[in-house]
């Protein structure tokens, strides 16, 4: 005759939630030398124009798409403009330029943006429509 | 029922008509400056553009040259699915022979049908009249050129680069004339209205009684492209 026994009972599912737990564990480690501090941190130049950002780098880092998002809708939508917060003037002020003295688009690997996206392989839309470069002075353009 | 700030509104402008008397040209005055680029676009305006057909010549193209060059687009041999922010219409009546040339835009009207069927509000009106295509949310389903009586908008087929830096302008979005409102944001005008050789494009604020426009448009009998559709267009036509 069989005998319900719940010790028994217990006993296999602590064994199925701890198995179950290990492996989870284990997916979730991440392999030697691949943690985020042993990768480098990708450095992109600063602007040489200005002393700082609109706001601190670890702000920007973290933030400026969310800027970047809040902002076109003020922009396009309500019309309220406010210096520093468009990315005409993020392009004017942390552009790359290579030996020729030319503004490198971002379909170049040093473009600002790409320091970062290449890295965090996260790929952006902004420049299907936008400029990615400061437009030419008629100067330059003359050139 | 009238709320908070209508009643101020209005109280402030009663208030300001009694104590200045006929102080009601400094008030216009006040408002047809700049606005400043903090502040968001102002309902007060409605701003438009009047076109005398009867001086716009034949074969003249100064206004899509000068659209083409002030917006960056251009032709990419597509045929009819180039982009076009402006076109020249010439048109001759069978009977009389007699023929009109005039250009053809956005006509930026106060019930505009590309907004009434856009799925995601990409295609908006600004509170000042201009109508436009928010290209963020535009998701390329070309409702609103189906939509649109005048043929204004066009879709971008073509990967682009080199935009200028106040258009922003991509494949896979709709767009049309947007009054400039780049300049008309910072005082200015439409680039086509400065380029035409004849004056015959008069750009302004039809709110503002005194603005050229108005005054033009009270001295002639202007008509709109399709009234019988009473769309209320932003763009009107004189000698047609």
């Amino acid at each position: 005759m069989r005998v319900f026994r719940p010790f028994l009972l217990f006993i296999a599912v602590a064994v199925l939630l701890v198995g179950a737990g290990t492996m989870l564990a284990v997916a979730e480690t991440p392999a030697a030398g691949l943690t985020p501090s042993n990768v480098a941190e990708p450095m992109p130049t600063a602007s040489a124009s200005a002393a700082h950002c609109i706001m601190p780098t670890p702000f920007m880092r973290r933030n400026h798409m969310k800027l970047l998002m809040h902002d076109r809708r003020m922009e396009v939508h309500d019309g309220v403009r406010i210096q520093g917060h468009n990315l005409e003037d993020c392009m004017t002020c942390h552009v790359v330029r290579d030996a020729q003295g030319e503004a490198v688009p971002i379909t170049d690997s040093r473009h600002f943006c790409n320091k970062c996206h290449a890295s965090a392989a996260v790929s952006i839309d902004c420049f299907s429509c936008h400029r990615s470069t400061p437009e030419p002075t008629s100067a330059e353009a003359r050139r | 029922m009238t709320d908070r700030r209508t009643f101020l509104k209005t109280a402030l402008a009663a208030g300001g008509a009694i104590a200045i008397g006929p102080g009601l040209f400094l008030v216009a005055e006040a408002e047809a400056e700049a606005r400043p680029a903090d502040e968001p676009f102002s309902a007060k305006q409605r701003w438009g553009l009047l076109i005398d057909s009867s001086r716009c010549r034949t074969g003249c193209t100064s206004c899509v040259e000068a659209c083409q060059k002030e917006q960056g687009w251009h032709s990419d041999n597509l045929g009819a699915a180039d982009p076009q922010w402006i076109r020249k219409v010439e048109a001759t009546d069978p009977r009389s022979g007699a023929s009109i040339s005039l250009p053809v835009m956005c006509q930026h009207c106060a019930h505009p049908p590309c907004v009434d069927v856009c799925p995601t509000g990409a295609s908006f009106r600004r509170v000042d009249g201009i109508v436009q295509v928010d290209r963020h949310l535009c998701i390329g389903c070309r409702y609103c050129m189906m939509a649109c009586p005048y043929r204004a908008r066009s879709f971008v087929h073509e990967a682009i680069q080199d935009q200028r830096t106040h258009t922003p302008r991509g494949k896979g979005c709709v767009e049309a004339c947007n009054l400039c409102s780049h300049r008309v944001d910072t005082g200015g005008g439409p680039a086509c209205a400065e380029a035409c050789p004849e004056g015959a494009m008069v750009f302004g604020d039809l709110n503002d009684p005194n603005s050229a426009i108005s005054l033009a448009l009270r001295k002639h009998h202007a008509v709109q492209l399709r009234p019988d559709l009473k769309l209320d267009n932003g763009v009107q036509y004189l000698g047609i």
